[in-house]
């Protein structure tokens, strides 16, 4: 849906939409991102609310999390919910108050079935999305976008949208290594090796950039969120598990001997990793995959941990040994640092993204956002990596913060770096690209907390201009 | 809709999952088995027996199929909700660290009745992997999530190390049933429960290649055995509830269709699966003549039918 901000504005998009698409009543109104936090009516947008503008249209505002949805009355006709309906167990239906009547938003297990059977967007229009979703990014001065965990559909469909054109800022993706076997299938029809090898060609496809999309490198996941409790720690947490077990510390996704070949494939065939780990558990399985692989610093093959939030301080070490580079996430300190403070206790939680130990040790950090699980807000990352500020106003880790100069390095040289573009992006000088933003101030010079204020009046890709602030 | 029951098979890496799979789904015997599997490349289907191929599913000859979870369990469970009318059975693959309980979870929040979970182990390195560092409380946790515990091959482990893991399972999975198999070859009437009208309903059938309770079989760890029992007058709840609980851990699957005092019109179906069991309200007895009809699956030798009789009795 792009950046709504209030009701109003999401009844405007949709509108648009209807507009474009000329769609013809009784077709559905799919929209994607959904998220009462960012809205400035300070409640959940309703039926009601979507009604009298789409009163032919069945509507879906689908969740940011992918669980859940709001729906107006023709969806709830559409997929037969009404007053009658039970809420399923794990499921929740949000109700009118003081009546039965179905609100708008449907949750998990009410809302998951009927997600399942609503008929898929088609790739048009889903490369119709791909100008809405770069703006999302220009608009906050980003010009080079990380598609963090692509599936082998989603490869097909970049590459589609970099043959006809569409992409006007640059565009990393990193395919998921579950998906390899079928890449594999896809794109070397001939080669003859085991289902968990990859071509000796196979480097070729990437770090280099076609038509704005390059593949960086292959990614990995060893372990889910804190804040899901599904990441994989050493220790329990203080509280109970998802399901409510006790001495709950998370499970891994994948079993460590899988870990072990699977990352010894990827090295050997020289292609860069990129490892999603939150927890330390889920670190230790990396590090010793790792160095089970051969894995030395002096071979600048710059893996990069993806989050590394809950690391234990000497892992820094080991990191510093394999040559691995952290992509921190700083501002879970803001949206989960008081959950992670009850999960872990003070001394773990505290730790969290510990950029401060991290440039210490000499390590590359950069700084990322997992949009759409935050909002795409580069100044909130400097902030947050800044203050370590939580939402309850406690600094989670007071030793970690850093100075803004360091975290602006974090969002743009070091993140050049990770993806070895160093030499074109992330500084200002002679021979680099003209990938530049204009701010409305300096985050280098006004309070810490005006930060979260700055806006971006213009952003340039290679000189031209690809968002320019409404006058 | 028509009731359709789930398995869940767990078990860490390289345990058999796959094996015991690919064993469920050519010998089925008429029973319609939708598998979701996580990874089709691991489920090596004999090709004579692929009928063709649907995106994300492979039809069988036999009226099964297996269908490729990908990322989307909702929308793998959701496409065979929609086939329940070509389906008797569901069986899902829970990966080598997945807890199974948490998938039979997520199985019930779709309305499908659970028929049981089961964990298979490797005999060999079971006891290894469960102190490794980072799955040994996973392994763990499977172990105590099960309804039957197969463990797999027992060939390779020695007399003297079988003795000690027996002791051991029993340790961390109190109650719950052990299959020793080699290959995952486990009768289907202990795998799945009961279904009108197919040969898991029946006692060991001969359709079973590996095991016939009526041919002992040396080379095997275990053989298995089943007995029925049979009632002519209805059944009380508290008599079939004492039952249930008294089977013991030898016993692995009980199941059929029980005529109740409270209750006579109509049929029910009973189903157990070690300590599991339920009892569910089914379709009117019509003209069928009302009787308790329960078949017992358990290890060789290990009741006789006068023992469960008398546990039937009120």
């Amino acid at each position: 849906m792009g950046p709504v901000t209030s009701i109003a504005d999401i009844i405007t998009v949709l509108k648009a939409h209807v507009e474009k698409f000329k769609l013809k009543p009784g077709e559905w109104i799919l929209g994607y991102g959904y998220d009462v936090t960012n809205l400035s009516d300070g409640r959940q947008c309703s039926r009601d609310d979507l009604d009298p503008h789409f009163p032919d249209n069945p509507v879906m505002l689908i969740h940011v999390s992918n669980h859940g949805a709001v729906l107006n009355s023709k969806g709830f006709a559409k997929v037969g919910i009404d007053v009658t309906t039970e809420t399923p167990p794990g499921g929740m239906i949000l109700r009118k108050a003081g009546s039965n009547e179905p609100d708008g938003l449907i949750m998990e297990t009410a809302f998951l079935p009927i997600f399942a059977k609503m008929p898929q967007p088609s790739e048009e229009e889903l490369l119709d999305t791909l100008d809405a979703a770069q703006q999302i990014y220009a608009s906050v001065g980003v010009t080079t976008c990380q598609e963090g965990a692509t599936h082998a559909k989603d490869v097909a469909f970049l590459k589609k949208g970099a043959e006809q054109g569409r992409f006007y800022l640059d565009i990393v993706s990193l395919p998921l290594v579950l998906e390899v076997p079928a890449l594999v299938k896809e794109y070397f029809p001939d080669f003859t090796g085991g289902p968990k090898q990859i071509p000796d060609t196979a480097k070729e496809s990437f770090g280099t950039y076609k038509n704005r999309l390059k593949f960086a490198g292959i990614k990995f996941a060893l372990d889910g969120s804190p804040q899901g409790k599904t990441a994989f720690w050493s220790q329990p947490l203080l509280t109970p598990g998802p399901g409510g077990e006790e001495n709950w510390r998370g499970q891994p996704l994948f079993p460590p001997e899988l870990v072990i070949k699977a990352v010894k494939e990827v090295y050997d065939k020289g292609i860069q990793i990129f490892c999603h780990c939150n927890g330390d558990a889920a670190i230790d399985m990396m590090i010793d995959a790792a160095r089970a692989a051969g894995m030395q610093a002096d071979q600048d093959r710059r893996t990069v941990i993806i989050h590394s939030q809950f690391m234990r301080p000497e892992q820094l070490d080991s990191y510093a040994e394999l040559g691995f580079s952290p992509s921190f996430f700083t501002v879970h300190a803001f949206f989960w640092g008081d959950v992670h403070v009850e999960n872990l206790g003070k001394e773990r939680a505290y730790f969290l993204s510990p950029m401060a130990s991290a440039i210490k040790k000499g390590l590359h950090c950069s700084n990322h956002n997992d949009f759409s699980v935050t909002p795409m807000d580069p100044m909130r990352m400097t902030w947050s990596a800044v203050t370590r500020r939580s939402r309850e106003g406690d600094i989670i880790g007071p030793d970690e913060r850093i100075d803004v100069w360091q975290a602006l390095k974090a969002l743009t040289i070091e993140a050049a770096w990770q993806i070895r573009e160093e030499d074109q992006k992330g500084t200002i000088a002679p021979g680099k690209l003209a990938d530049l933003v204009i701010l409305d101030g300096n985050p280098l010079t006004v309070e810490t907390d005006k930060i979260l204020d700055i806006k971006t009046v213009e952003t340039f890709k290679e000189g031209k201009t690809v968002y320019r602030k409404a006058a | 809709m028509k009731s359709l029951p789930f398995t869940v098979i767990g078990g860490y890496l390289g345990a058999g999952k796959t094996t015991l799979l690919n064993h469920l789904l050519t010998n089925t015997s008429g029973l319609r088995v939708a598998m979701l599997v996580n990874d089709f490349g691991s489920v090596n289907i004999d090709v004579d027996l692929i009928r063709n191929h649907e995106g994300d599913t492979i039809n069988l000859a036999n009226g099964c199929m297996c269908c490729s979870i990908a990322d989307n369990f909702a929308m793998a469970i959701s496409r065979l909700r929609d086939r329940a009318d070509d389906l008797d059975h569901i069986v899902i693959e829970a990966s080598g660290v997945a807890d199974p309980a948490k998938i039979a979870q997520y199985g019930q929040m779709y309305q499908l009745p659970l028929d049981g979970i089961l964990v298979v182990a490797d005999a060999e390195q079971v006891r290894t992997q469960a102190q490794n560092k980072y799955v040994g409380d996973t392994v763990l946790r499977q172990f105590a999530q099960a309804d039957l515990i197969v463990l797999n091959k027992t060939d390779l482990a020695s007399a003297e190390d079988m003795a000690s893991l027996r002791t051991w399972l029993t340790e961390i999975a109190p109650g719950t049933p052990v299959i020793e198999s080699v290959q995952s070859q486990v009768p289907l009437a202990v795998l799945l429960g009961a279904h009108e009208g197919h040969a898991a309903v029946n006692p060991l059938s001969d359709h079973l290649p590996y095991h016939n309770h009526s041919q002992p079989q040396e080379d095997h760890p275990h053989g298995f055995e089943s007995w029925t029992l049979e009632r002519s007058h209805p059944l009380n709840r508290q008599v079939l509830a004492h039952f249930a609980k008294a089977l013991g851990e030898d016993i692995y699957r009980a199941k059929g269709f029980v005529c109740l005092q409270d209750d006579p019109d109509r049929r029910y179906v009973y189903q157990q699966v070690g300590a599991r069991w339920s009892l569910e309200p089914d379709a009117a007895w019509g003209d069928d003549p009302r009787r308790t009809r329960l078949v017992i699956i358990g290890r060789r030798e290990a009741t006789n039918a006068d023992s469960l009789d008398a546990l039937l009795r009120d």
